[in-house]
């Protein structure tokens, strides 16, 4: 390690200096915050934060919340859904692009071009075109089809799915583009030797090539599942909740009660009820890839 | 090897006026080849030559444009690469890396629809010829470069292949390791005696491993021989060139009759040649003599040296030194012994052995 030292070119004290900006940020920024929020869930805090001790009245009230415990509901089917969908989706059209295809730059500029848009403006896009006065019902009855019915956002058994259509369509085109990137660096030699042995190509993705790419795969599904967790303006452009609370999610609940209904405490409490359940669903898959087997 | 009765056997592969077309650019046109059975046959070429794309060919993984391939006698120009009874061995092995080493060998057979127990006996008796028994559970990431170009035959030796093709195995590893796995595929395909056909761009695994060498030059074949034969009388200056390191020495002048003696005469040198065997002994015009460097030595005291120059450069290599040379006609090599060699600035005077000694016609770059 001396001898490593002697070649870097810089000092390993000038390293630590340089890097000290960073450290503040996430200390102050992120960590601050984070043990701020959970000390203000402790808190009976209403419009502004107060700083006495509460205990966990917070959680108990949280838990005894129907409309907490369904926008949790929601945002697991939302979320299952959602990530199913966009994998299977995004990883057909990868295939499909990989299998050289005719006007390949097109077709994956198409295939990627929902994902600039902001998740605001896919709200108000799918439901403008959902809207039952407006969009897709609207034209297709006016061509003559009167009994047709598209009506998902203003039902309140089939609102989540429309959002979950929505969500799907804007981030598939990022699991295609992850995925595609995966399967351009396979070796070409692997696909030479699936056809020497025979092995059909719909085998050769399912049982050689997609295992390959397990990582990329992974990493797909945690950007999915952030954006699950966080899901919060597609929702509020696309239905804003409802109808009721049928598209209510935990984000949502939270931005409500801390900004419109003036309840600090509370919503710190659901903070960081979601923080603990994320940490408590990455917890294993942290073990499993960074501490087990070294 | 009665485990293998295919392979034993050895199969030909024909070759016969193929034709390799992409898009409008012809790639190999007219290109004839035969294969005898259980023969080790080496493709050499520099990169682009065309050989990566006729063992392709061969096995199927390109579309043919021109001609018919055949292997042990049947027509496989349309067939599928899995029914050409052919196994293949990739640069960088190709190894289904999520399975296990008996996974790897049984994967085609199982998707081929083979029965479990059958699949089971044949992979342990692959795995028992080739010495991978304690291997089989494990994943190719955790095998050395030996063991896994040894799963790679063993992939294609479950299924009966009667072929090989090696696409360049040994091309990205390191010296040591591919002196190693070299050694390995010549005692395999004498073990076997299956037919083999090797693609490389080392002239080193072409001279060792093969029984014939085929070397190729932008889609055509320029010779086709045993290696003493490709090296000591290469049929032009590119095979010339091509073979031996450092290369065989070329000197310019011209060959001309003179009073009933066949002469090459150089800048500052005249070398009677009328002893050397040629194709076409009437030939006088434009010419390049072509000498390897162990083809040239010092002349001791007293001895005739046709060659002069002074010594520019030694390279010391361990068991030999080559020296090189400035001479009027140019730059030389020379094959000397590990001792006793000259020092840079010192003259030099060299014997050539013409009857080793190569000519060419440079207009042509034939061989005279």
């Amino acid at each position: 390690m001396a001898t490593l030292a002697g070649k870097l070119p810089f000092r390993p004290g000038g390293a630590a200096v340089a890097l000290w900006p960073a450290w503040i940020i996430v200390l102050c920024a992120y960590l601050g915050t984070m043990v701020w929020t959970v000390a203000v869930s402790l808190t009976p805090s209403k419009l502004v934060p107060v700083m006495q001790f509460a205990g966990t009245h917070q959680y108990e009230r949280l838990f005894k919340t129907a409309r907490w415990m369904t926008s949790v509901e929601n945002m697991l089917v939302f979320g299952a859904l959602f990530i199913a969908a966009s994998m299977v989706l995004g990883t057909l059209m990868a295939i499909a692009l990989d299998r050289k295809i005719a006007a390949e730059g097109v077709v994956r500029t198409i295939w990627l071009y929902p994902y600039s848009l902001s998740f605001i403006v896919t709200g108000v896009v799918w439901q403008w075109m959902m809207n039952p006065s407006l969009g897709i019902q609207k034209s297709v009855n006016a061509m003559g089809w009167e009994n047709f019915r598209f009506d998902w956002v203003t039902d309140p058994d089939r609102a989540l799915y429309a959002v979950v259509l929505a969500a799907v369509w804007q981030s598939a085109g990022l699991v295609m583009a992850l995925m595609l990137a995966g399967l351009r660096g396979i070796d070409e030699d692997l696909w030479k030797a699936i056809r020497v042995d025979g092995i059909p190509v719909w085998r050769g993705y399912v049982s050689i090539i997609l295992p390959v790419l397990r990582p990329v795969m992974v990493t797909a599904v945690v950007l999915l599942g952030i954006a699950v967790v966080k899901s919060y303006d597609l929702v509020v452009a696309m239905t804003n909740g409802g109808p009721g609370m049928a598209t209510d999610v935990p984000a949502k609940f939270i931005m409500d009660f801390l900004f419109v209904r003036a309840n600090v405490g509370f919503a710190s409490g659901a903070a960081t009820v979601m923080l603990v359940a994320v940490a408590a669903a990455i917890a294993p898959w942290i073990y499993a890839v960074y501490l087990r087997k070294r | 090897m009665k485990d293998f009765p295919h392979a034993s056997e050895g199969a030909a592969i024909g070759i016969d006026g193929l034709g390799i077309r992409f898009g409008h650019h012809d790639v190999i046109s007219d290109l004839s080849l035969d294969i005898l059975p259980g023969e080790f046959l080496v493709l050499l070429g520099p990169s682009g030559c065309g050989k990566s794309t006729l063992l392709n060919a061969v096995a199927g993984l390109i579309d043919v444009h021109a001609g018919t391939i055949s292997i042990s006698g049947r027509d496989v120009t349309r067939a599928e690469p899995k029914d050409r009874g052919i196994g293949m061995v990739f640069q960088s092995y190709a190894l289904y890396p999520r399975m296990s080493v008996a996974q790897n060998m049984g994967f085609g057979l199982r998707v081929g629809g083979m029965a479990k127990a059958e699949i089971a006996e044949r992979v342990q008796r692959t795995a028992k010829f080739l010495q991978l028994e304690s291997l089989l559970g494990r994943r190719p990431a955790d095998l050395s470069g030996g063991q896994r170009q040894r799963v790679a035959i063993g992939r294609a030796l479950v299924r009966d292949a009667e072929v090989f093709l090696f696409d360049e195995p040994l091309s990205n590893l390191d010296a040591q390791l591919r002196a190693d796995l070299r050694v390995e595929i010549k005692r395999l395909h004498q073990s076997l005696g299956s037919t083999m056909l090797y693609v490389t761009h080392d002239q080193v695994e072409a001279m060792t491993l093969a029984d014939r060498i085929v070397v190729m030059k932008g889609g055509e074949i320029q010779q086709i021989g045993a290696p003493a034969e490709i090296y000591g009388r290469p049929a032009n200056l590119f095979v010339a060139g091509f073979l031996g390191t450092p290369k065989m020495n070329f000197l310019e002048g011209d060959v001309a009759a003179e009073s009933g003696r066949r002469m090459f005469r150089a800048e500052g040198l005249r070398l009677d040649v009328t002893g050397m065997l040629l194709d076409n002994p009437d030939f006088a015009g434009p010419a390049t003599l072509g000498l390897r460097p162990e083809d040239l030595s010092p002349a001791g005291p007293g001895e005739e040296a046709p060659l002069a120059g002074e010594v520019t450069l030694t390279e010391p290599l361990g068991p030999e030194t080559i020296v090189w040379a400035a001479l009027g006609a140019g730059q030389v090599s020379l094959r000397m012994g590990a001792e006793n060699f000259p020092a840079p600035g010192d003259r030099l005077h060299i014997r050539p052995d013409l009857a080793r000694a190569s000519l060419f016609d440079r207009a042509t770059g034939r061989r005279l």
